[in-house]
């Protein structure tokens, strides 16, 4: 596990315009640290700049003004190669859909970012992963095809993967978007969990209120700015 | 480093993607089938006319010069507007030969002439043979039989008597001629040359090449029996070359010519028509194989174009995991050129079973019951190589657009949902 002193992402005066013959200004202004073992969720109502700004802390994209700071590097204008480098070692991902690769086993898929980053890492990471599986209850689903697991099976092996190269901190989009109840709950647990044992940080975009709330802490977003940045009185256990 | 990933989904997506794979394969294989066949029989019926053209003849001839005869008018003075009226005063009709020519075949010998097979003094003439009431107008060839037998085979093509140790006074002649003139072994036949001369010949040997214009217009006897028959003394009318590569009679041809102070002719020259025949027939094959190369990729990249769009979200997920552009477009890269491989594999030892095949089956000549090839093939070690190059070189080029589709996949679209 990576330890990093300061915050795990800090972000300062962030603000995203989209070009165009009118442009449009998704973010403005946004400023806030996530610290590890933070749980974090951003809500807001649809076209309020959550996914934008999902997409620059996962540096799928590049703000057009302020600083974003991920474990203490300014990774504010990283070129395509450097952001995936980052991405690949620093980041988790978890979206609303598995987009697990169908011709791969489930564990081949949960390590698919160890593949990713080449040598031995796979290998290395193997034993934790299997670990692991048996922990959520996929431990006899380990090598079956995602088109061989239930919905929630799928999400839970995604929710793996974006664990698989011991990542600093987590950017799930809606992760309980396509599960029933019972699984979401499930999944919003897990993700608690996860948080708190292994001291990662996660920042989740959600739309669910209720899945918000079992979060430590919730930022609300209105028309690109922050509306409100609270914790939900389940505040993380000391790292 | 992104080789062992690439590699590994790529050959993970062609297995479970079974029925693709064998889409493209199947494509690759019978392009690959498709040019080698083409091409080995193409080449197969070039060799056979080359041959049939050249088997029979030598490939280049040095013969004596042609005199040209003098005019009046070449003698003219300048400013001489006169008009002259008359004719071009044929030469004195006598054969052209070549006197002394045992320094000339020393001094060939010696130039090293490239892929020199065989060197042939010989002498050559029309003649009217006769049996009894018959008569037939031939060619008739003076030369010593071994060294006649490296520019036509008739050792290996008789089909009664002899030709090694033929005595003076004795002839071999072609199958067709001699069933023409209705003469058998042992049996003699006459000669009348265009200069009146006459001789007779016992038949020591009959032969069949197959050559229509050997084996029905050819008698040859020993050199000494020719140059008396055309009363050259010990003259020769020439010599003639067999190279190795029939395709560089032009260029010794040339080469001889500013060497020697004879005329030189090639079989290039000769048949400029076959050859510009068999050009097109190059180009025809070279076309074939282009348009069937084009329409092989066209079909390796729609199909793998339609692998792209099926991967698109999957593919954008592995972006938004920090795969490179590279990984990704390597994954497609190492897909056209494994299912090239494969396929052009398999393409090969359909061709060639294809081809062994098709080579066994022979037809048989109604007349002489002689039997030949049905397909003329030509397999090469170079068609091979050429065709399966091709087939994967298509294979990883085909694959670079949907590759390049595939790597500019963004994943911000994917997340959203587009």
């Amino acid at each position: 596990m990576k330890t990093i002193p300061g915050p795990l992402v800090s972000l300062a005066g962030i603000g995203k315009v989209y070009g165009g013959e009118v442009p449009t200004r998704a973010l403005r202004g946004i400023s806030f640290t996530v610290n590890a073992g933070e749980f974090v969720a951003i809500v807001g109502s649809s076209g309020c700049g959550k996914t934008t700004l999902l997409n620059l802390l996962g540096l799928l994209d590049r703000a057009t003004e302020g600083t974003l700071h991920l474990a203490g590097r300014n990774v504010t204008d990283l070129d395509a190669r450097e952001a995936g480098q980052v991405r690949r070692d620093l980041l988790g991902f978890i979206f609303q859909f598995h987009y697990l690769l169908p011709e791969f086993d489930a564990l081949e898929n949960a390590l698919m970012p160890c593949r990713l980053a080449g040598g031995d890492r796979a290998k290395e990471r193997e034993p934790a992963m299997r670990a692991l599986f048996a922990r959520l209850g996929l431990g006899t689903k380990i090598h079956k095809r995602p088109s061989q697991l239930s919905g929630g099976e799928q999400q839970r092996v995604a929710i793996l993967r974006a664990l698989a190269n011991d990542p600093l901190f987590i950017l799930a989009d809606e992760p309980t978007g396509n599960l029933d109840s019972r699984n979401a709950a499930e999944i919003s647990s897990l993700l608690r969990d996860v948080t708190r044992e292994t001291h990662r940080a996660v920042i989740m975009v959600t739309h669910d209120q209720e899945m918000a709330m079992k979060a430590d802490r919730v930022i609300t977003l209105r028309d690109g700015r922050i509306e409100s940045d609270r914790p939900t009185g389940r505040l993380p256990e000391a790292g | 480093m992104s080789a062992p990933f690439a590699l590994s989904v790529a050959l993970r997506q062609m297995t479970h993607n079974r029925g693709q794979t064998l889409l493209t394969v199947g494509v690759v294989a019978t392009s690959v089938t498709l040019i080698l066949f083409i091409s080995s029989l193409i080449m197969g019926l070039q060799i056979r006319i080359v041959s049939t053209v050249t088997d029979s003849i030598p490939h280049v001839r040095i013969l004596p010069q042609e005199r040209a005869p003098e005019v009046p008018w070449d003698n003219a003075t300048a400013g001489d507007a006169t008009v002259r009226v008359g004719v071009v005063p044929k030469l004195e009709q006598r054969q052209r030969k070549i006197e002394g020519w045992q320094p000339w075949l020393d001094r060939i010998e010696a130039l090293d002439i490239p892929g020199l097979n065989a060197l042939l003094p010989s002498v050559e003439g029309g003649v009217v043979v006769s049996r009894e009431s018959k008569r037939i107008s031939a060619r008739l060839v003076g030369a010593a039989p071994e060294d006649y037998n490296r520019i036509v085979d008739l050792q290996q093509n008789l089909v009664a008597g002899r030709f090694f140790g033929l005595n003076g006074g004795e002839a071999v002649i072609g199958l067709k001629l001699a069933t023409d003139l209705g003469v058998r072994l042992g049996e003699r036949v006459s000669f009348l040359s265009a200069e009146g001369n006459t001789g007779t010949a016992t038949i020591a040997g009959i032969f069949d090449t197959g050559f229509g214009a050997v084996d029905g217009f050819t008698v040859v006897v020993p050199l000494r029996d020719g140059q008396s028959l055309f009363q050259l003394g010990n003259a020769i009318t020439g010599f003639g070359l067999k190279l190795r590569d029939v395709f560089t009679a032009e260029q010794v041809a040339g080469d001889l010519r500013r060497q020697l102070p004879f005329k030189i002719e090639s079989w290039m020259a000769d048949n400029e028509r076959a050859l510009g025949g068999l050009r097109a027939q190059s180009q025809s094959s070279r076309m074939i194989v282009a348009f069937t190369v084009i329409s092989s990729g066209l079909a390796i990249a729609a199909l793998m174009v339609i692998s792209v769009s099926s991967k698109y979200r999957e593919l954008g997920i592995l972006k938004a995991m920090g795969a490179s552009n590279g990984q990704v477009l390597s994954i497609f890269a190492w897909q056209g050129t494994l299912l090239s491989l494969i396929g052009a594999g398999l393409g090969t030892l359909a061709s060639l079973a294809l081809l062994f095949w098709l080579s066994s089956l022979k037809t048989v000549s109604l007349t002489t019951g002689r039997a030949t090839d049905l397909f003329p093939i030509a397999i090469t070690v170079g068609n091979f190589l050429i065709g399966n190059g091709l087939a994967v070189a298509t294979g990883l080029l085909a694959s670079i657009y949907p590759a390049s589709r595939a790597a500019k996949v963004d994943p911000i679209e994917v997340i959203r949902g587009q």
